[in-house]
């Protein structure tokens, strides 16, 4: 575990050396959210309630999810894969005597963990200051939705996960990574708006894939529009997503691993 | 008229240092501290037309700095380079149309695409006149060998292949120097051979001035017939081959095989420089003892099973060079 | 000398299509998945709009022509300047040394060794979306109506490229961009989706003034809608985007020389 952790802080340190980046990056989302929450705002003019969202309702539904979305935009473990596929570095992390879908998962979470804290959290505070922002209805439920966050990262960094192990076989994956992530992904986690106000044929669609385990489910946990059984209900959809993504991820990379001792890569 | 004047060359380097540590980290974010690393330091040389010219240092020592000014990648911090009467960092363009560079770490080729397509790329942007890009890729090929796979992606290529295609890419505008840095880096004995073969030719039937940067001493031996030497930026020795042998080369090493291991070996005028089981290296001054005269003082103390003695190899003479300095 | 450049062009940017193409199914996936996106991000839209109906007085059908108007010059510049979205890779992988040496221009180099076809699938959906959102918003065709919107798709294309190409020249100083570009150039897209008077004024003077994409879409709208909603702006900004593109071409421009020169003498 100890030599996991290792990866965890070096991927956090290597990101701190980049502080221009880090700003900018930061002026940047907040942009964006600020687009999203005067769009809504100006939406909502006039009206006090839609698909049972009020105003605050909706902004803390918008500012949560556009913060948990981050997440999507700064992981892009599948296209540095790619490029240890190219170069062949690979190899030697395929090599080592540690299991590399943790080692890829502990040091995107050092990369993330310091994004959580110095563009995220940072973000929300500034919205949640500056908009009136709702808390979640309890601290049990503030628990569950960091439980939740969790989850949903972990099953984002495992779609990534095996988009990047595809690089073995495909040695170009910017075509699946953009297919995914930017057109499946986007589309179906909810974070443009809440999936309540999908238009029937998209929820239907958005209900079988996991892509709304990662961002709508936590959010909705904080907003409350998730509760009891229903909360019950996303959490275990997103353990389950967990457990069958972690699953196909281990299964193509030790076809992966197969593939590169058979043939050479 | 040379054809390359260095005059008080330097360049200078702020390098930002990282605070080590997790909070050293964390207000590296807010503000930083530098260092000035002088890569190179007050140089000096002029090449000729036609000259074939080593250029050699330890890592870091700052020869593809030097390379990168040559070319006008780099502009000096301060001093004056003239090279074919253009000041390359202004003039970068006219300046690249004349010369060519071969970087042995990365290639100048499209990667994806066939050789023989990287070819007629530069054959437009360098606008080589067709009867010429036709003639010296002739030249080229039958020279170097690439018929066979000049339709291969360069992706595919073995870096031996690669590297030859490489010259040829640098050398098809007809430039009139050519700058090699690391050309023989990961080439096997023969692939190298035929690099230096390659570059031997060139010089010599297209007046080529050729400067290169390798870590291969043989590279340096079989080709270049002048040395430059650069440590810690500043150049330490600069002139023919031979020459350096003379100069720095006094020192033989007589090996010797002893009948058994002696705790304590005593012999005067002479370093022990290593030891291995029964085995002694001995390295002395020409000028100040005799072989003859080392062997007697051996045999009258020691049992001897067997001995010889090696002249200086360019490798050693270097190697002493960068670890202790020109004396 | 320009029938030079221009044939150049054509020829790197051939070569880099070629080298595309020998991944196919990349190739084919990857404009698929834009296009799907695209769609599905109008039908977001589309469902958000149904249900509201308006937008600050925006009805449905100007707001997606404000948005196809934005997307058109976005995927135009996608096409064009497509290698500045990572051009850190230049520079952390040494590459920029490789373009120094060869006698054109670096910039010119840099952008034509890589014509990003793929985008020629948004390229077309924005096209197909416009045309719809032109039609529904009641404009009629005239001469010059169509030399306006020829104006400011060109216009607003240039005004794109330009931030990207500012946002790419950090790198020059700051080493690394990643995503930074990409991010900018998407929120700055996005922000002109949507009319510019539901921004409070500090976002509105930021999109006018500092990134200048309110004259990619909302400003040149004012003209094509007859909306005159200029937000105390002079009337004159629905006809500013081409001066404003010529601004920041010289701009961006002369930014680019400055982090080339530095890179000249760092060497990184
Ligand atoms: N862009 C740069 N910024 C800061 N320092 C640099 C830069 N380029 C080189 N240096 C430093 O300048 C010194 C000389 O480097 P240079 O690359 O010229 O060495 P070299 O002789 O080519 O070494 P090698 O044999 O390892 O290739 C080194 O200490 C290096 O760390
Ligand atoms: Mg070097």
């Amino acid at each position: 575990m100890k030599k996991y952790l290792t990866f965890t802080l070096k991927a956090f340190q290597r990101t701190l050396t980049y502080r221009f980046e880090l700003w900018m990056e930061l002026f940047i989302n907040v942009l964006f959210m600020l687009v999203y929450v005067y769009l809504w705002k100006a939406l909502y003019t006039g009206r006090t309630s839609v698909e049972g969202y009020d105003l605050n309702g909706i902004l803390t539904y918008i500012v949560v999810s556009q913060t948990l979305l981050t997440f999507t935009f700064t992981l892009r473990i599948s296209r540095i894969i790619e490029e240890k596929v190219r170069t062949g570095e690979v190899v030697t992390d395929l090599m080592k005597p540690i299991d590399f879908q943790l080692m890829t998962l502990a040091t995107a979470a050092g990369t993330s963990s310091h994004t959580a804290l110095f563009n995220m959290l940072p973000k929300f505070l500034l919205f949640y200051g500056a908009f009136g922002l709702s808390l979640p209805p309890s601290p049990l439920t503030v628990f569950l939705f960091f439980i939740s966050v969790v989850l949903g990262y972990i099953i984002l960094f495992s779609i990534e996960f095996i988009i990047g192990i595809f690089a073995f076989w495909l040695v170009e994956i910017r075509g699946l990574y953009a297919f995914v992530i930017w057109g499946l992904a986007m589309l179906f986690s909810g974070y443009f708006l809440p999936l309540e106000f999908y238009p029937d044929f998209l929820a239907k669609i958005a209900v079988v894939l996991p892509f709304r385990a990662i961002i709508y489910f936590p959010t909705a946990i904080y907003t409350g529009q998730l509760i009891g059984e229903s909360l019950v209900t996303a959490l275990l959809i997103q353990l389950t997503w967990v457990a069958v993504l972690v699953g196909i991820g281990r299964l193509a990379y030790r076809a992966a691993f197969r593939k590169l001792v058979i043939q050479g890569g | 008229m040379p054809i390359i004047t260095v005059e008080h060359l330097s360049k200078h380097f702020k390098v930002y240092r990282r605070r080590t540590g997790f909070w050293g980290n964390l207000s590296s974010t807010v503000s930083r501290k530098h260092d000035i690393i002088k890569a190179v330091d007050d140089v000096n040389f002029s090449l000729e037309r036609g000259e074939l010219v080593g250029y050699i240092g330890a890592n870091g020592a700052g020869k593809s700095t030097t390379i990168k000014m040559l070319t006008g990648i780099l502009v000096p911090t301060s001093g004056h380079i003239d090279v074919m009467g253009l000041t390359p960092y202004r003039q970068r363009k006219e300046n690249t149309r004349r010369i060519g560079v071969v970087f042995g770490q990365r290639t100048q080729l499209w990667w994806d695409l066939p050789v023989i397509d990287s070819f007629e790329l530069l054959k437009h942007i360098y606008e080589i006149p067709q009867n010429l890009y036709k003639q010296n890729l002739e030249f080229f090929s039958e020279m170097l060998q690439l018929q066979p796979f000049l339709s291969t992606p360069v992706r595919r290529l073995s870096l031996g292949q690669r590297m030859r295609c490489d010259l040829t890419a640098a050398l098809l505008h007809n430039p009139e120097i050519l700058y090699l840095d690391e050309p023989t880096i990961g080439l096997d004995v023969v692939a190298k051979e035929q690099v230096r073969q390659f570059l031997r030719q060139v010089n010599a039937e297209r007046q080529v001035t050729v400067i290169l940067t390798t870590h291969d001493l043989n590279d340096v031996e079989k080709v270049c017939q002048r040395l430059i030497i650069i440590d810690n930026g500043k150049i330490i020795y600069d002139g023919g081959i031979d020459d350096l042998k003379k100069r720095y080369g006094k020192t033989r090493m007589l090996i010797v095989d002893l009948a058994q291991a002696y705790s304590d070996i005593q012999l005067e005028g002479v370093d022990l420089t290593r030891r291995d089981g029964n085995r002694i290296w001995l390295a002395f001054d020409r000028d100040t003892i005799s072989a003859s005269e080392v062997i007697a003082q051996l045999t009258a103390r020691y049992e001897i099973q067997d001995l010889t003695i090696s002249e200086p190899e360019i490798e050693e003479i270097v190697r002493r060079i960068y670890e202790l300095g020109v004396h | 000398m320009v029938r030079r450049y221009i044939k150049l062009y054509f020829l790197l940017a051939g070569a880099y299509v070629r080298s595309r193409l020998q991944y196919r199914l990349s190739f084919g996936l990857m404009c698929f998945g834009i296009v799907i996106s695209e769609i599905c991000l109008l039908g977001l839209l589309g469902a958000l709009l149904a249900k509201f109906r308006t937008v600050n007085g925006w009805t449905w059908a100007e707001v997606v022509f404000l948005y196809g108007l934005g997307n058109l010059a976005y995927s135009f510049m996608r096409i064009l300047g497509s290698q500045l979205d990572d051009f850190d890779r230049y520079i952390i992988r040494g590459e920029l040394d490789g373009v120094l040496i060869k006698p054109v221009p670096p910039l010119f180099y840099i952008l034509a060794n890589r014509v990003e076809l793929i985008h020629v699938s948004r390229a077309l959906t924005s096209v197909a979306i416009f045309v719809v959102a032109f039609h529904l918003s009641g404009i009629r065709w005239t001469l010059d109506v169509a030399l306006f919107t020829l104006t400011t798709i060109l216009s607003g294309t240039l005004i794109m490229f330009t931030l990207m190409l500012i946002s790419a020249t950090v790198a020059l100083w700051t080493t690394k961009s990643g995503k930074l570009t990409d991010l900018l150039i998407s929120a700055t897209k996005e922000a002109t989706a949507f009319p510019i008077s539901i921004y409070p004024l500090a976002v509105r003077l930021l999109l006018t003034f500092v990134l200048p994409v309110a004259f990619v879409t909302y400003y040149p709208a004012q003209q094509l809608l007859q909306k005159g909603e200029f937000l105390g702006m002079p009337e004159l900004f629905q006809f500013g985007a081409p001066v404003v593109a010529l601004v920041m071409l010289c701009v961006s421009y002369l930014f680019w020389c400055s982090g080339l020169r530095r890179y000249h003498s760092t060497g990184s």
